[in-house]
């Protein structure tokens, strides 16, 4: 049977989570738990918790023992634990005491009244406080909920020249733009026009030298101060003037949509955009589109329906106006026409005799 | 130990923010609607992380 079994098995069968359980809870119960380590939201809420709440009810919140670090010296100086402070290892997070029977086993009175009951923070664990919420439980029993947040710290080690995000550098010609922006901080500073024209003669030495003339270090570096706390920043940074204009995306430049015509089967939308362009153009000759057309020259005019009021600003009429429907898909060429200086007329005098409202 | 001064703390109300004082003995619950969760304030202190 067991030969069998081996036989059976592939040399490289694959490594279940089983297998590493099992592995895992040996070790485990061979060396024993020392400590486990609960990470879960909803296991700590029923296990840390419930133990908290469970032991006593006598959670002595008071300000001066909601934070002290394990050294004594720094227990007395140490402000309450509030949101924001930093902790580290074996910082008291929740102090709590429970009171002690008053005589124990040898039948003498004890020293002290209370044990110290604190939960405190594992010892390789530091972060800052980031909420401490205080409620009461379906008991009536005072529990303390604490969150830390681990704060992060940039692994870098050394102080960067410049930061730039690694798209800008070959679209938007950010070479030209550091170039600008130091000889923009020169321009203000000396009041005068500068040319920051990339491959000229001005270089970015000259350009220090002037900053330096302006007072500056000869990079235009300033040494910067945390506006909190005063504490001078170890790098210092470079500001500068830069000059952009906003490239605006707007949502009506982009809508691609349309409620009708032909979908995919699958994800019920619209499929290539030759199709779509194709529906478009069908859609827009059928849309009729309503303009008013100044009589004299045939070119759309301003028209105020709820005011009633007609007007060409071009022939100065405000009578001779008439109402005209055209397909939207023609209206948009005419407009297009317009913008490039290109007058489009809608005649209407000789066709009014039959009926009053036809295009040219 | 130090002085043993009960020094109130301001909690902040989970429901409606309203401001609370706490004494130690006191009961959790919000003086202005009664909501039973009370949050600490941010420290007043200037604090400033160490980035190594």
């Amino acid at each position: 049977m067991e030969d069998e079994e081996v036989d059976g098995e592939t040399p490289d069968e694959e490594i279940t989570q089983e297998d590493a359980l099992a592995v895992i809870s040996a070790y485990f119960e061979e060396n024993g738990l020392v400590r486990q380590k609960l990470d879960s939201f909803d296991e700590f809420i029923q296990n840390t918790m419930q133990e908290i709440v469970d032991e006593s009810a006598d959670i002595e919140i008071r300000p001066e023992s909601q934070h002290n670090p394990g050294h004594q010296a720094e227990f007395v100086e140490a402000a309450p634990l509030s949101v924001g402070t930093r902790v580290s290892g074996e910082d008291v997070i929740i102090g709590k005491t429970s009171p002690i029977p008053q005589v124990d086993a040898q039948g003498k009175a004890t020293r002290y009244t209370k044990r110290d009951h604190s939960t405190s923070l594992r010892h390789s664990e530091s972060g800052m406080v980031y909420q401490v919420l205080l409620t009461t439980n379906a008991d009536g029993l005072r529990f303390v909920k604490v969150r830390m947040r681990s704060v992060r710290i940039p692994q870098i080690g050394i102080t960067p020249d410049i930061i730039v995000n690694p798209h800008a550098i070959p679209s938007r010609m950010t070479i030209g733009q550091l170039f600008e922006c130091i000889t923009g901080k020169v321009a203000s500073h000396m009041g005068k026009e500068g040319d920051a024209t990339l491959f000229t003669d001005v270089t970015v030495d000259n350009i220090s030298k002037a900053l330096h003339k302006c007072g500056y270090q000869m990079c235009g570096f300033e040494t910067m101060y945390n506006g909190h706390t005063g504490r001078k920043l170890t790098a210092m940074i470079f500001l500068g003037p830069t000059y952009y204009q906003r490239l605006k995306h707007m949502v009506d430049d982009k809508i691609h949509s349309r409620g009708r015509g032909p979908v995919h089967a699958d994800t019920h939308q619209a499929t290539c955009r030759g199709v779509l362009a194709r529906w478009w153009k069908g859609y827009l000759t059928r849309v009729m589109h309503r303009v008013h057309v100044c009589e004299k020259c045939g070119i759309i005019a301003i028209a105020n329906l709820k005011k009633n009021s007609f007007e060409c600003r071009g022939c100065k009429n405000k009578t001779d106006i008439v109402q005209v429907h055209i397909p939207y898909a023609c209206k948009l060429p005419f407009q297009e026409l317009m913008a490039m200086a290109i007058a489009p007329r809608m005649l209407t005098h000789d066709i009014k005799t039959g009926k009053d409202q036809k295009k040219r | 130990m130090d002085s043993q001064q009960p020094e109130p703390v301001s909690y902040l109300c989970g429901d409606c923010g309203a401001e609370n004082t706490l004494k130690p003995g006191d009961v959790i619950q919000c003086r202005e609607c009664g909501y039973r969760i009370l949050y600490k304030k941010r420290t007043r202190r200037i604090v400033q992380y160490e980035a190594r």
